[in-house]
């Protein structure tokens, strides 16, 4: 072959390596161009406060008294061993506010326990103090090849804007003030000197914003709004008031005792034994008024109830009496319902044979409802106990919806609507879930109300200002569910929503999750108008959200009210993160 | 095609280099030719020898069948003494007169060994009845030649369709080793062509649409192996005859039965059992029937009481009957499977036939055919909650084809008038219609063009106007437009070019195609569509072999599901089970092959691909079916008698998601390869042959990942699968 030759064949050899070359850029430029064309979703609205997506739940948690709500994010750490659990880690984000930019979160605390184990109220907020420092326990598990036990953790106190932490020592529970200028924790007690010998409780301290350590030596403690209460072993009732560190002997000779709030303030039911024997079947029972300072003592037939239950607005008490065997169990026999009106100190009597269930107190009305065998009975103030339908068929009613205090709660029967118009209860069962239906509570006779379709279950029921209420119904996953607008009076159902869970509600709206992903955990943050069943997006593949509660009382989710919330992607995204919105 | 076609050409010439009635030969030859047949010397002079006595002649008449099935041949060439005198008429008849004597009697036909026999003429013996053996790999029983086309289908027939090693003898199971297509976790017969979802290729027989392919439970196709012809896959770029899919289209054709006599076959399997007869009809035509039974559940009732008790059938019935000018052809098919257990029923029975005339006019053909189906649907999909479908339909069709000397011209219109009656226990009002009574109304007219322009360059313009009507909840109807445009062009005699593209469209879709459960959610999700194009280069006649190489790019909206991973939570008739998405799919296919007629014979195909979704929160992520990579080697080998096949597939793995603390990630399946191995050994007989085979699929024992679990965070994902080899032992007796 001649050099010429050559050439040409590697410059021809160029030339096809130039084509291919070229050929392989325009099919890439227009791969890259068809990719281009992907539309990647939709941004968030609101502030990117905080990119990445290792947080797993966002909170707006107290902060200082006058202060507004604090951000927290926490996020679970995995146990470093097999001898150990996964922990808590706490991190802080300084909200710039409106126009602000990006910030970071700062880790205030590790190794926490996971929150589930010292909760101390149904939502298992943090307990928070005036000055904003949060108090969370540490090793409280212990881990064997055997088994996973639960004991004292390790009290320590967190202050989310300086990130110092005060440890407390071992502890077994924190309870905090109504003003929260003062908390109290119960040490653990001592070790028995020998196995089987009781060890010796150690007192309650009770820790003042300034650090000041009182001891409170008392078998119990509860607040009764900022004022302390114990009860001694030996049936003394201690106080210890607001601002004093004077533990004061308020009773003696009592048995037990517990706080109730009511529409009066705080109440403590105080029993005293008479016949050590019976230790139920024989007590008294009188009430001291927190507020007060002084005690009441009771008509002997309510004074020898087993169970009181007080009115919403402290006027009232409605108990039970049943003859208790030396077993503490109820006897078959004669069961005997009160109802004591604190002001004019009188009381009503009626007995029954039959099982009573614990009373309930209508809202809004002087009514006490309870179950009698399988009726239900409603006995309103001044006038005889009577008939109102009939009693739940279902042994227990579902829990219902997310820990919000917006949520129906259904604890204890009857249920009742806010405004006690409703009774709600589970008519029936069908496959996996309960018809859950309305019935009037002015007319009991009237037809009920089934708020959900066979086969599906309610999620949650979540009363509105006006009266209607907003019920989430579901197949088969709780968190992916059909949202309607029910108005109890007229029987009528509106949808406005499907295939999510809603997580709060206003007084023109809710915010909800929907398109709701069970694997992950997130669905699309979206405001759903009731009037209109009109969404707004907000976010996708949201995770946790958090609602400042809103200064309007009569609306939750008024405009402008600060709402955060964790975009996490079920697959990493530029949009994971915090991220804040005022709403519109 | 064109293989066969220079087999038999090959065949003619080596049998007769100079036919006695092939016009005016070369005279040199023909004297020798003449000379040789009377016994004498070619050179003596002609001219000083006394006029020979007359010879005298007696009668040869005889009949050829295909032996080991007692099929006439026709067109055979019968010679004597070389030369060749008639062919054999459609009956495989012949009858010819030669001189007296020992002669040689030649018999041969495309397709078949030649045969070669002693017989007098004048000896008075019987007829001569001869049985031509069939030559292994040929396709057999009909020549079918195809003009190059501009389109880029693959069309697989004869023993492709029947012995491609890893598909249990079931022709569509070939499918997954062509390029473009991903098994999504085999050995479920589930394919994802060109990243679309499994629901979005079409599976047509006859141009019917075919509910579903396969019976339960790794059972075998719904039809009959042997009423194929043949099948053509289209990766993209179909034609526009057919519609209503996004992704690719697998068309299947029935075959014509003989009509000649009477002539069965019956499979045994260790599974199941299916036979097929094929009979004259009185007064012309063919009809041919076909089913199946399964006894796997009789076999598992008897091996242990799990409750489990699974079973299917299928039936086929093809009849062709011509009235004068008019070729009538009624194709009925169907298919059940039932499998129950202690507490749930699922159950998918469907049943379609179809009346297609065809009718000479105007220079053209003119094909008519109406199709009914009726099909029923019953699973639990939601919990315990059973949902049951049935379903009635008509499939009208029409269409003219005229071809002239430049262009072949297509005119046509189709429909699909479907009323769905969904009965479920849930009580709900919902948006998607899936579970709600519904009537769609789907109608499409087409017109094409295949346009020769010079005897390089072909181009078929296409045009598809397809309407979508459902009525259920809301009505609502839609519209879409789709061109389609493909091109062949010759660079030389044995290099080509193709390109097509096109947009084409679709109702939306579940992921899996479920009797009963299509044609839904119009007014939800809208349509689905994908806009496609593929540009390939390709050779014949490469060191024996053809080969191509095609790159494509689809750009796809897909209802893709939400939430793919499978919970008991999960709801298919929440309106937002499924999700529509943006979606492209991009890569290069590439397929070698070697004609079946060569002893050792198959193709490699290999895809490297790309398939992306949009989905959603600011990721582009891959979707569920994305393998990068994807091989099969298919092999088969003729050696004394026997057939040896072997198939080697490996692909990337997939991606899946993977939960830990930080959340879910996108984690790919480990790679996966398995070897298939297939043994046929042919016996014939003079009436009947048996075939007899045995199949061993995952001959390489590997294990099937389909998921992972991370376990602890930070350690490597646990992964979970199965091992399944499926052995098949099996014969089949013709006759």
């Amino acid at each position: 072959m001649t050099r010429a030759a050559r050439e040409t064949l590697v410059a021809r050899a160029h030339m096809g390596r130039g084509r291919m070359r070229s050929a392989l850029l325009a099919g890439v430029l227009l791969a890259t161009l068809a990719a281009g064309c992907l539309d990647a979703g939709p941004t968030p609205l609101g502030r990117h406060l905080v990119t990445g997506r290792a947080s797993e739940q966002v909170q707006l948690v107290d902060g200082a008294v006058g202060a507004p709500r604090r951000l927290l994010l926490s996020r679970t750490l995995p146990a470093p061993n097999e001898f150990a659990l996964p922990t808590l880690e706490l991190s802080a984000v300084d909200d710039p506010g409106p126009g602000g930019g990006a910030t970071e979160a700062r880790v205030i605390a590790t190794g926490l326990d996971l929150p589930f184990s010292h909760c101390t109220t149904p939502e298992c907020t943090t307990p928070i103090d005036a000055l904003g420092r949060l108090y969370q326990f540490r090793d409280s598990y212990t881990v064997t090849a055997q088994a996973v036990t639960f004991g004292n953790g390790t009290l320590v106190r967190v202050d989310p804007a300086t990130g110092t932490e005060h440890d407390f020592g071992p502890a077994q529970s924190i309870q905090v003030s109504a003003d929260r200028t003062r908390v109290v924790f119960e040490p653990p007690a001592t070790v028995p000197p020998s196995p089987g010998s009781p060890g010796v409780s150690a007192p309650f301290v009770v820790v003042d914003l300034d650090d000041t350590m009182t001891s409170f030596a008392a078998d119990t403690a509860s607040f009764a709004g900022n004022d302390l209460y114990g009860l001694t072993d030996d049936g003394h009732l201690l106080r210890l008031a607001r601002d004093g560190h004077a533990v004061e002997d308020v009773a003696t000779d009592i048995a037990s005792s517990y706080v109730v709030d009511t529409g009066r303030g705080a109440l403590l039911v105080l029993r005293r034994l008479v016949d050590s024997t019976m230790p139920n079947g024989a007590a008294v029972t009188s009430f001291l008024d927190a507020t007060t300072r002084t005690e009441e003592t009771l008509p002997p037939m309510t004074a020898q109830g087993t169970i009181f239950v007080l009115s919403p607005s402290g006027r009232y008490a409605a108990t039970e009496r049943f003859p208790l065997n030396p077993m503490n169990l109820p006897t078959d026999g004669t069961t005997t319902l009160t109802i004591y009106d604190r002001d004019t100190r009188q009381e009503m009597v009626s007995t029954t044979s039959e099982f009573v269930s614990q009373p309930k107190w209508r809202p809004g009305q002087d009514e006490v409802w309870f179950d009698e065998g399988a009726d239900l009975v409603r006995w309103p103030v001044g006038g005889q106990p009577e008939a109102a339908g009939h009693a739940s068929q279902i042994f227990s009613f579902p829990t219902l919806g997310p820990p919000s205090p917006q949520v129906l709660s259904t604890e204890g029967e009857p249920v009742f609507t806010p405004d006690g118009r409703f009774r709600v209860f589970a008519e029936r069962y069908q496959l996996n879930n309960e018809i859950i239906a309305l019935q009037s509570t002015d007319d009991p006779s009237a037809p009920l109300y089934e708020l959900n379709r066979p086969s599906m279950g309610v999620a949650a029921i979540w009363p509105l200002v006006d009266g209607s209420l907003l019920v989430e119904d579901f197949v088969s996953d709780s968190k992916k569910n059909d949202a309607y607008i029910v108005d109890p009076t007229a029987q009528t159902q509106r949808r406005i929503s499907t295939t999510g869970n809603v997580v709060a509600t206003g007084r023109d709206r809710c915010l909800a999750l929907l398109n709701w992903v069970a694997h992950g955990g997130s669905g699309d943050l979206t405001i759903v108008d009731y009037a209109t069943g009109a969404q707004t997006l907000i976010a996708q593949n949201v995770h946790s959200v958090a609602v400042d509660a809103s200064a309007d009382a009569g609306d939750a989710l008024a405009s402008g009210t600060r709402v955060a919330f964790l975009v996490r992607n079920r697959i990493a995204s530029p949009y994971d993160g915090l991220w804040v919105i005022e709403l519109p | 095609m064109s293989v066969t076609v220079a087999l038999f050409a090959a065949l003619l010439f080596q049998a007769s280099p100079a036919p006695a009635d092939a016009g005016a030969p070369d005279a040199g030859d023909a004297s020798a030719v003449d000379a040789a047949r009377d016994g004498g010397d070619a050179s003596a002079p002609s001219a000083v020898a006394p006029p020979p006595p007359p010879v005298p002649r007696g009668r040869l008449a005889g009949r050829v069948f295909a032996r080991g099935s007692r099929k006439p041949v026709a067109g055979a060439s019968v010679t004597v003494d070389l030369d060749e005198l008639v062919e054999t008429d459609r009956e495989g008849r012949f009858d010819v007169e030669a001189p007296c004597g020992a002669r040689h009697v030649g018999l041969q036909a495309p397709g078949f060994e030649p045969l070669t026999l002693e017989r007098d003429p004048c000896a008075g013996a019987p007829p001569l009845v001869a049985r031509l053996v069939p030559r292994p790999g040929a396709a057999g029983y009909e020549t079918v030649v195809h003009a190059a086309t501009s389109r880029q289908e693959m069309r697989l027939q004869g023993e492709e369709l029947l012995r491609t090693p890893g598909t249990l003898g079931d022709p569509f199971r070939a499918v997954e080793s062509l390029p473009g297509v991903t098994a999504v976790a085999w050995p479920a017969p589930i394919y994802a062509v060109r990243g679309s979802n499994p629901g979005d290729t079409g599976f047509f027989l006859d141009e019917i649409p075919v509910p579903a392919l396969f019976h339960f439970a790794l059972g075998p196709s719904v039809i009959h192996p042997y009423f194929f012809q043949d099948l053509d896959f289209y990766a993209g770029g179909y034609p526009a005859r057919y519609g209503r899919y996004v992704a690719g289209i697998v068309a299947a054709r029935t075959r014509q039965a003989p009509d000649d006599d009477v002539h069965a076959s019956v499979d045994v399997r260790l599974f199941d059992a299916g036979a097929m007869v094929t009979a004259p009809l009185p007064g012309g035509g063919s009809v041919a029937v076909a089913g199946r039974y399964s006894f796997t559940g009789s076999v598992i009732g008897l091996l242990s009481d799990t409750g489990v008790d699974l079973g299917y059938w299928d039936y086929q019935l093809r009849a062709d009957r011509t009235f004068g000018p008019a070729r009538l052809t009624l194709l009925v098919f169907g298919s059940s499977d039932t499998l129950t257990t202690r507490s749930n029923t699922l159950s998918l029975r469907f049943h379609r036939a179809k009346l297609r005339a065809e009718i000479p006019a105007a220079g053209g053909l003119l094909s008519a055919s109406v199709a009914v189906g009726a099909d029923h649907s019953q699973a639990p999909i939601v919990d315990q909650v059973p949902i049951s479908v049935s379903a009635v339909s008509a499939l009208p069709r029409l269409s003219f084809t005229r071809p002239t000397k430049h262009v072949d011209f297509e005119l046509g219109f189709d429909g699909k008038l479907e009323h769905f009656d969904p009965v479920t226990m849930l009580d709900r009002v919902t948006a998607i219609d899936l579970g709600q009574r519904r009537d769609v109304r789907l109608l499409a007219g087409y017109a094409s063009a295949i346009v020769r322009a010079g005897s390089r360059l072909v181009v078929t313009p296409e045009l598809r106007l397809d309407s979508y009507t459902v009525n259920s909840t809301t009505d609502t109807q839609k519209a879409d437009l789709g061109p389609r445009l493909s091109a062949r062009l010759a660079v030389t005699d044995q290099t080509w070019i193709k390109l097509s593209g096109g947009r084409f469209t679709q109702l939306p879709s579940l992921p899996l195609q479920v009797p009963g459960t299509e044609d839904f959610g119009l007014a939800l999700y809208g349509l689905q569509s994908s806009w496609q194009g593929a540009l390939g280069v390709g050779t014949t006649r490469f060191w024996g072999l053809d080969a191509s190489v095609t790159g494509y790019v689809q750009r796809y909206v897909l209802t893709d599901v939400r939430d793919p991973v499978l919970t008991s939570a999960i709801d298919p008739l929440a309106d937002d089970y499924l999700v529509r998405r943006d979606a492209l799919a991009y890569g290069a296919e590439v397929l070698v092959r070697r004609a079946l007629t060569e002893r050792l014979h198959g193709w490699l195909s290999y895809t490297l691909s790309w398939n992306e979704r949009a989905l959603g929160g600011g990721v582009i992520g891959p979707s569920d079916w994305d393998q990068r990579h994807v091989v099969n080697l298919v092999l088969g080998y003729r050696w004394r008698g026997f057939t040896f096949g072997g198939r080697a597939h490996f692909n990337t793995g997939r991606p899946v998601l993977v939960s830990d603390s930080a959340g879910e990630t996108f984690q790919r399946l480990p790679p996966f390869y398995q070897i298939d191995l297939r043994a046929d050994r042919r016996f014939i007989f003079d009436k009947f042959a048996i075939d007899g085979y045995f199949e061993l699929v995952n001959a390489t024992l590997s294990r099937q990942i389909v998921g992972l679990t991370q376990s602890m965070p930070g350690a490597a994902p646990k992964e979970d699968g199965f091992r399944i080899v499926l052995p098949s032992l099996g014969v089949h007796a013709e006759f």
